[in-house]
C-alpha cells in the first residue's frame, strides 16, 4: 500500500480502536509532535460523522417511502388520522 | 434474510407509529411532527441494535414512544428532568451528533458526497455504519478477497476524507 493510504489505516485503527495498546500509546505520542497527523486523525473522524449523517438521510426517505405506502391502507390511514381529528 | 428483516420494520412501524403518534399528539404536536420524530426515533433504535447497544428493559415500541418523547422535548427545548418517563430515561440516550450541523457548507457537502462516487459512499457506508463486515463486503461488492476490498476501503476514505478536508477549510476561512 501506498504511504498514505498506509496512514489512513493507522489512523482507522486508532479511532475503531483496533489498536494494541503499546500501538495506541506511540500513536497518541507521534499526534503530540505533528500537527499534521493530528488534523488528519480529525479530518477523519468527521470523516465518518460525515458517513452516519448520509446513512441516516437515507434511512429517513426510506421511512419517509414505508409511512406513504402504510397510509394507502385504509385501516392504518383511519388509525392514523382518527388520533389528529 | 434482509426480506424477514423489512418484514420486521414493517411490522414494528405499524405497531410503534399509533403509540408515537398519541404522545405527540397529546403534548401539542401535529402528525407530519410526530412522523418526524418517530423517524428519527425509529433510526436510534436501529442503530442502537445494529451496535448491540441496545439495553431493552420494555418492548421495542415502547422503547421508541420513549425515545420520540425525548425528542420532541428537546426540540421544544423543554426540562426533560420535570417530565415523567417512567424511568425509562436512563436507557435511553441518544447519538450527540444524531443531527447534522445545520451549516449550509455541512448541507453542500453531503449534497456533494450523494451525487459523487456512490460506490465509495455504499462501501463506507456498509461498513462504518451497517457494522457489515469486510468479508461481506468483499461478497457484496464482488471483490475477489477480503483483503482487496480492505484496500479499496482505505481508498475510498482517502477521497471522501479529502472532500470533507476541503469543505472544512472553506468553511473555517468564511467562518
Amino acid at each position: 500500500m501506498r504511504k498514505q493510504l498506509h496512514d489512513i489505516q493507522l489512523i482507522d485503527q486508532y479511532l475503531l480502536k483496533e489498536m494494541q495498546e503499546d500501538d495506541q500509546l506511540l500513536f497518541q505520542a507521534k499526534m503530540l509532535t505533528s500537527a499534521e497527523l493530528k488534523e488528519n486523525v480529525r479530518i477523519q473522524q468527521k470523516t465518518y460523522q460525515v458517513i452516519r449523517w448520509l446513512s441516516r438521510q437515507q434511512k429517513k426517505s426510506q421511512l419517509e417511502s414505508l409511512h406513504q405506502s402504510l397510509m394507502q391502507e385504509e385501516k392504518f390511514a383511519k388509525e392514523v388520522n382518527a388520533i389528529f381529528k | 434474510m434482509k426480506q424477514e428483516k423489512d418484514q420486521q420494520l414493517i411490522a414494528l412501524y405499524r405497531e410503534a407509529f399509533p403509540k408515537v403518534a398519541k404522545v405527540i399528539h397529546r403534548l401539542g404536536g401535529d402528525l407530519s411532527t410526530a412522523k418526524d420524530l418517530f423517524h428519527d426515533a425509529m433510526i436510534i433504535y436501529l442503530e442502537k441494535e445494529r451496535n448491540n447497544t441496545l439495553n431493552l428493559h420494555t418492548s421495542p415500541s415502547n422503547y421508541i414512544t420513549g425515545i420520540a418523547k425525548i425528542l420532541w422535548l428537546k426540540k421544544m427545548k423543554a426540562d426533560t428532568r420535570n417530565t415523567s418517563l417512567g424511568g425509562l430515561e436512563e436507557h435511553l440516550s441518544i447519538p450527540e451528533d444524531f443531527y447534522p450541523d445545520p451549516s449550509s457548507q455541512t448541507e453542500r457537502l453531503l449534497h456533494y458526497l450523494k451525487a459523487a462516487g456512490q460506490k465509495c459512499i455504499q462501501l463506507l457506508q456498509a461498513f462504518y455504519y451497517d457494522k457489515w463486515s469486510m468479508q461481506q463486503i468483499a461478497q457484496e461488492f464482488n471483490y475477489k478477497t477480503k483483503r482487496s476490498a480492505t484496500v479499496q476501503k482505505y481508498k475510498c476514505l482517502e477521497k471522501v476524507r479529502e472532500q470533507v478536508k476541503h469543505s472544512d477549510v472553506y468553511e473555517e476561512a468564511i467562518a
